[in-house]
């Protein structure tokens, strides 16, 4: 494993710890209400992801399959946090129960059926990849279709839900091109580039995540009126944490 | 140094460029790889659209939705955002403009419900004026109808009808006022006019009853004397003044009617009521005056009168000498012819039967002296008796002037009163006050006309005393009423006693009330 990879799993694992003093910032203040803005779900995300990251830096939990390497960590780090990322999005606009459930397993599944294709060799891959992608494709039928139809309902949640569907429906597109230049694809992209790369995307994909729930956490104040004053708490900035990632 | 970069959209976008561009130099430079580079830099361009133009991408959606929202007229949508940058000042300006355009439409609103509410109130004045002109227009027509009513009043008094009166208007108190004044002035004018009437009635029967007394005076006297003519020539003088006195009181009725006359513009020119009032109460008191006057004047007729009783009494005294002479000459003529009778016996005859025959002369002469004085005794008491009367007539005129006199006094209070009740009247008052200066006027006529019964009384006095002069020369005859004489006396003093009662009675009696035209045809 080549020195770059390792300091990219550091910055991202530094990065995604920013990401955890931000919901613990969140969790903190008095004037929005914890419970319920759910903020100890969304401990986990950068929370597990940075742990992933440290014990992948530390090349724990890599198997070798066809010759390329396979970091377990990243799977288990994704099909941890992904069904987090898009079920919290679900809450957000106000979804059902089921709906937050049912996104949370159908991701979930994307992420297991991936690593099945990851895992497997020959035709075998691609007939994963292509039901991982329908999957994906559903996940965001849902995030597009059905969650705006709940957030709809819940005006001061609306914008949050708007920044983190966007956030989450555009930026997981990289992925299964990723994985397509992958050595696990067609191999364009090396090894090496492909983890930077996907080390810049997870960190990409989380802190600043948390960070939007941060700017829009007045969507969950204790009290309404004082909403405004919450938003002017002083906090770790998003910038911050990107610019610690570089 | 988070706060500049929160603050700005700008720094945000070059720091995120600055950390994917760094990305991609890194994976280009570790990797050495083309493909590697450019699947970084699609990564790279996703996450800054994922990172950046989501959010501003929500930003205006929501900012979109909140605008229409507003635009819709839901100004009570609230607008905040987390962000610092333009976008979150973006908010807050827009919440700014929410915020005022709110204020601006509860202010319209506001201005909009004041102006109906004003509208309201000028419907409101505006009802409240036209009630108030129906009002006045009911109170004024009111108002006419009674000055019209008081107008006709006023006009039958202008035409002679002293016993109209106005049927007052209790409804407002200006016409109550003028209409109760007006009674008032009527039932004062009425009262003086009638009290004027009596006194003319009295005066005229007293008059006649001087002229009767000196008739019967100048009969009795012609009986007497022959100077007495002249008292029957001044008697008729007398009673051609007492005449004109009596057209002058007529002319006093016709300035009482003028007084009546001016009142018809009482209602309308009434200006100077208090002016023309005090005129009428100086003319007043100038008629008190010469009330006062012609009182006094009779008390100087009382006294010469009672004058004239006093040269009687002198006449009864010479009588009565002269009785006595009679008599102590009769008792010489009884003793002569005793003394006759006693030198007829004694010596000789012839000169006592000369005597005697004296004696029976002056015996007769004395009885007849004695005849002659019962005579003037008689005649004399017949004039004190007519004095007498006369005295008690000129009394009774003096007690009836004092009445007059008070009764215009308490006029004059009645006039006072008018005066300081109705200004408004002022100038009628100045007309009544014309007239009645003229009334004044005539009254001094009349006090001039008395003055000259009262020198014709003088005349009378002088006349009695040119027949005391001939009874002096008579006063033979006087000795005969000599025994008469002290029951007049005694008759006098009951008298005196008597008309001292009679003048409490008579204060007692009211007036009688004489028609003045009837004084006036006389």
């Amino acid at each position: 494993m080549s020195t770059a990879i390792t300091v990219s799993y550091s910055i991202s694992a530094v990065g995604l710890l920013v990401g955890v003093g931000i919901v613990f910032a969140l969790m903190r203040s008095d004037r929005v209400d914890a419970e319920r803005g759910k903020f100890a779900w969304l401990f986990i995300i950068p929370g597990f992801a940075a742990l992933s990251y440290i014990l992948m830096a530390a090349e724990i939990g890599v198997i070798t399959v066809n010759g390329n390497e396979v970091y377990l960590f990243r799977y288990i780090d994704w099909v941890v946090t992904t069904p987090l990322l898009v079920g919290y999005a679900g809450y957000v606009a106000g979804a059902p129960r089921k709906w937050v459930l049912g996104v949370a397993a159908a991701d979930a599944m994307m992420i297991i059926i991936g690593l099945g294709a990851t895992l497997s060799t020959g035709i075998a891959t691609w007939v994963g990849f292509g039901v991982s992608a329908g999957v994906h494709l559903v996940l965001l039928a849902i995030l597009y279709l059905v969650f705006p139809m709940f957030a709809r309902e819940h005006r001061e949640r609306y914008r949050l839900f708007k920044i983190l569907q966007n956030h989450v429906g555009l930026l997981w597109i990289a992925y299964p091109v990723i994985w397509i230049t992958s050595p696990a694809g067609l191999g364009y992209v090396s090894a090496v580039g492909t983890a930077m790369i996907i080390a810049y995307l997870d960190l990409v994909a989380k802190t600043p995540y948390v960070y939007f729930v941060w700017t829009e956490r007045a969507s969950f104040a204790v009290d309404p009126v004082d909403a405004d004053d919450a938003g002017t708490e002083e906090t770790i900035d998003a910038d911050d944490v990107a610019a610690a990632a570089d | 140094m988070s706060n500049p970069i929160r603050r700005s959209y700008g720094i945000k976008l070059i720091l995120g460029y600055a950390i994917t561009g760094s990305a991609v130099t890194a994976v280009g430079i570790v990797t050495g790889d083309a493909a590697a580079t450019i699947v970084m830099t699609w990564a790279g361009l996703l996450a800054l659209g994922s990172v950046t133009g989501t959010n501003t991408i929500a930003s205006i959606v929501e900012l979109e939705r909140r605008a229409k929202s507003i635009a819709d007229g839901d100004l009570d949508t609230d607008l905040r955002s987390g962000r610092k940058d333009e976008f979150g000042r973006l908010y807050e300006t827009i919440d700014v403009m929410r915020n005022s355009l709110s204020e601006q439409i509860e202010s319209v609103e506001q201005a909009r419900a004041e102006a109906q509410e004003e509208q309201e109130r000028a419907e409101q004045a505006r009802r409240e004026a036209e009630r108030a002109e129906q009002e006045a227009t009911e109170l004024a027509e009111a108002y006419r109808q009674t000055a019209q009513r008081y107008a006709q009043a006023m006009q039958q008094a202008a035409d002679g009808d002293l016993s109209t009166r106005i049927d007052v208007d209790t409804e407002h108190d200006a016409m109550e006022t003028i209409g109760r004044e007006f009674n008032n002035t009527m039932d004062d004018l009425e009262e003086a006019l009638s009290a004027v009437n009596a006194f003319a009635g009295d005066i005229q029967r007293d008059a006649d009853e001087l002229v009767r007394l000196t008739d019967e005076a100048e009969s009795t006297v012609d009986q007497a004397v022959e100077t007495t003519g002249d008292i029957a020539a001044d008697s008729k003088e007398q009673r051609e003044r007492l005449e004109a006195v009596a057209q002058d009181i007529d002319d006093m009725s016709a300035a009482a009617q003028q007084i009546a006359a001016t009142t018809d513009d009482l209602s309308s020119t009434s200006d100077s009521a208090t002016a023309a009032s005090r005129e009428a109460r100086d003319a007043a008191n100038e008629a008190i005056d010469e009330m006062e006057a012609i009182e006094r004047e009779t008390a100087e007729a009382v006294e010469q009168i009672e004058s004239l009783t006093d040269s009687t009494e002198e006449i009864t005294e010479i009588v009565e000498v002269i009785n006595e002479i009679a008599d102590q000459t009769n008792m010489l003529a009884l003793n002569a012819s005793i003394e006759a009778a006693r030198a007829g016996g004694g010596g000789g005859s012839d000169a006592g039967d000369g005597f005697a025959v004296v004696a029976d002369e002056v015996k007769s002469l004395a009885e007849e002296t004695r005849e002659r004085a019962e005579e003037i005794s008689r005649m004399v008491a017949e004039v004190r008796e007519e004095t007498a009367d006369a005295a008690e007539s000129v009394r009774s005129t003096r007690t009836r002037v004092e009445r007059g006199t008070d009764t215009v006094e308490s006029a004059l209070r009645e006039i006072d009163a008018i005066a300081d009740a109705t200004e408004e009247i002022d100038e009628g008052i100045a007309e009544i006050s014309g007239a009645t200066a003229d009334q004044a006027d005539t009254v001094q006529t009349t006090a001039a006309a008395i003055d000259e019964v009262s020198e014709i009384s003088r005349e009378a006095e002088a006349t009695a005393g040119t027949v005391a002069d001939s009874i002096e020369s008579q006063r033979d005859r006087f000795e005969a009423i000599a025994s008469t004489l002290d029951e007049f006396e005694r008759n006098a003093e009951d008298l005196v006693a008597e008309l001292s009662r009679f003048r409490i009675e008579n204060h007692g009696r009211t007036a009688n009330s004489t028609a003045l035209s009837d004084g006036g045809e006389r």
